[in-house]
């Protein structure tokens, strides 16, 4: 009979499976390598948010500032208009074409665009008799709220409007902060780590 | 047997391990600056309305934030620092749509060489709560905890370059003011060290 693995060989096993797991990640929609070997200005516009604005405005800032600083090799990455913010609603949707048109203005080879939706959760304590409540820890009475996000982002050519990479991504949690930033730097990861080899 | 050494050594491997886990898991650095000549010959930076956090707390957030921003830059003592209000009024009577051309027409006719984003992405407040115990009976107290990140972005008003980018989080006891005030100190923490370093840029 073989020889059980310690509790540490064990832990090591799993880590590294989670590890595999974790850094293979899905797959993007779509990834044209030859067309982001192209993208050399990109610029940001902002994702489109019908119900949380707020989340398309801050998602949109989060994968500028993620691409930027990484600095992959000559890719320089561009806020769109950023006085948008001075006329309300004019933030929405854009379309493909209306997105190409701006990078095409600003000297831009691709645009980064998409959509992002946020959602707070409340999880309320069921409905129990008044006896049942005082037998809970005290800490437990309350209402736990978490929040959920998720960003598709997509990179057209600006050239015309080609989808160039799709990907998205989602993240759950109580820290609002960190939820969205995750969703963007995993619906950013494949690019980035294409980015990370082929520019260095 | 572990020895106490051992032991050390393996926690010491774990919090190594649990670090290296978490930057792979994607850190952005908390500030950066990306264009450090645009900072120092920037005369007049323009704040432009903050963005509130998602959720039910924090919508209007961002207008605080953008005011608290206000003051934290101009105690630089740096900078004209003006708010979102010439700007729209000198936009509002444009039709067209805000494209490049626009913005750097406005920031140039206002002589503005920075804008400055504010954003909230997080605004909310969590309970908790202590007990005591006396000698035939225990206590209760609810404590609250308010929870605030701010991220400031500095960009060229014409291109939209990032300039500038710093983020901070603070709790509070107390309330959302004290937190909101301690976030923003800490995001504008590594602009005011820069430009405490750099020469003045009037000269």
């Amino acid at each position: 009979m073989g020889n059980k693995p310690t509790r540490t060989q064990a832990a090591a096993l799993i880590t590294a499976a989670i590890c595999l797991a974790g850094c293979a990640g899905p797959k993007p929609t779509v990834f044209d390598q030859a067309g982001i070997d192209a993208v050399h200005k990109l610029l940001v516009v902002p994702l489109d948010a019908p119900q949380t604005p707020a989340a398309g405005v801050i998602a949109t800032s989060l994968a500028a500032e993620r691409l930027q600083y990484e600095r992959y090799g000559n890719l320089t990455v561009f806020v769109a208009p950023a006085m948008w913010r001075l006329r309300a609603g004019a933030s929405g949707a854009m379309s493909d074409d209306q997105a190409a048109a701006l990078a095409r203005q600003t000297g831009a080879d691709a645009v980064l665009t998409g959509k992002t939706g946020f959602a707070v959760v409340v999880a309320k304590q069921p409905k129990l008799p008044g006896s049942e409540i005082k037998a809970m820890k005290y800490t437990e009475r309350f209402a736990v709220r978490s929040g959920a996000g998720a960003v598709h982002v997509r990179i057209l050519a600006a050239q015309d409007a080609r989808t160039i990479y799709a990907h998205n991504a989602s993240a759950k949690g109580i820290d609002n902060a960190r939820i969205l930033a995750e969703a963007v730097t995993n619906a950013l990861k494949p690019l980035e780590t294409y980015l990370r080899k082929s520019r260095k | 047997m572990r020895t106490p050494k051992a032991g050390r050594t393996g926690r010491k491997l774990i919090a190594g391990f649990c670090l290296v886990l978490s930057c792979a898991g994607g850190c952005v650095a908390k500030s950066h600056i990306y264009d450090g000549e645009a900072l120092v010959k920037g005369r007049k930076l323009a704040v432009l309305p903050g963005v509130g956090a998602p959720g039910p707390d924090g919508q209007n957030a961002g207008v605080m934030q953008a005011g608290v921003l206000i003051t934290e830059l101009a105690n630089l003592q740096r900078y004209h620092v003006t708010g979102p209000g010439h700007l729209r009024k000198e936009l509002a009577d444009r039709t067209q749509p805000v494209g490049p051309a626009l913005a750097s027409e406005a920031a140039g006719k206002l002589r503005i060489d920075l804008l400055v984003l504010p954003e909230v992405t997080d605004y909310r407040f969590t309970k908790g709560s202590t007990s005591a115990w006396f000698l035939v009976d225990s206590t209760n107290k609810t404590t609250s905890k308010y929870w605030v990140t701010v991220r400031v972005l500095i960009v060229h008003p014409d291109s939209g370059k990032l300039v500038y980018s710093g983020t901070g989080s603070a709790d509070s006891d107390k309330g959302y003011g004290p937190a909101v005030l301690e976030a923003t100190a800490k995001c504008t923490a590594e602009l005011r060290k820069f430009l405490a370093d750099a020469p003045s840029g009037r000269g």
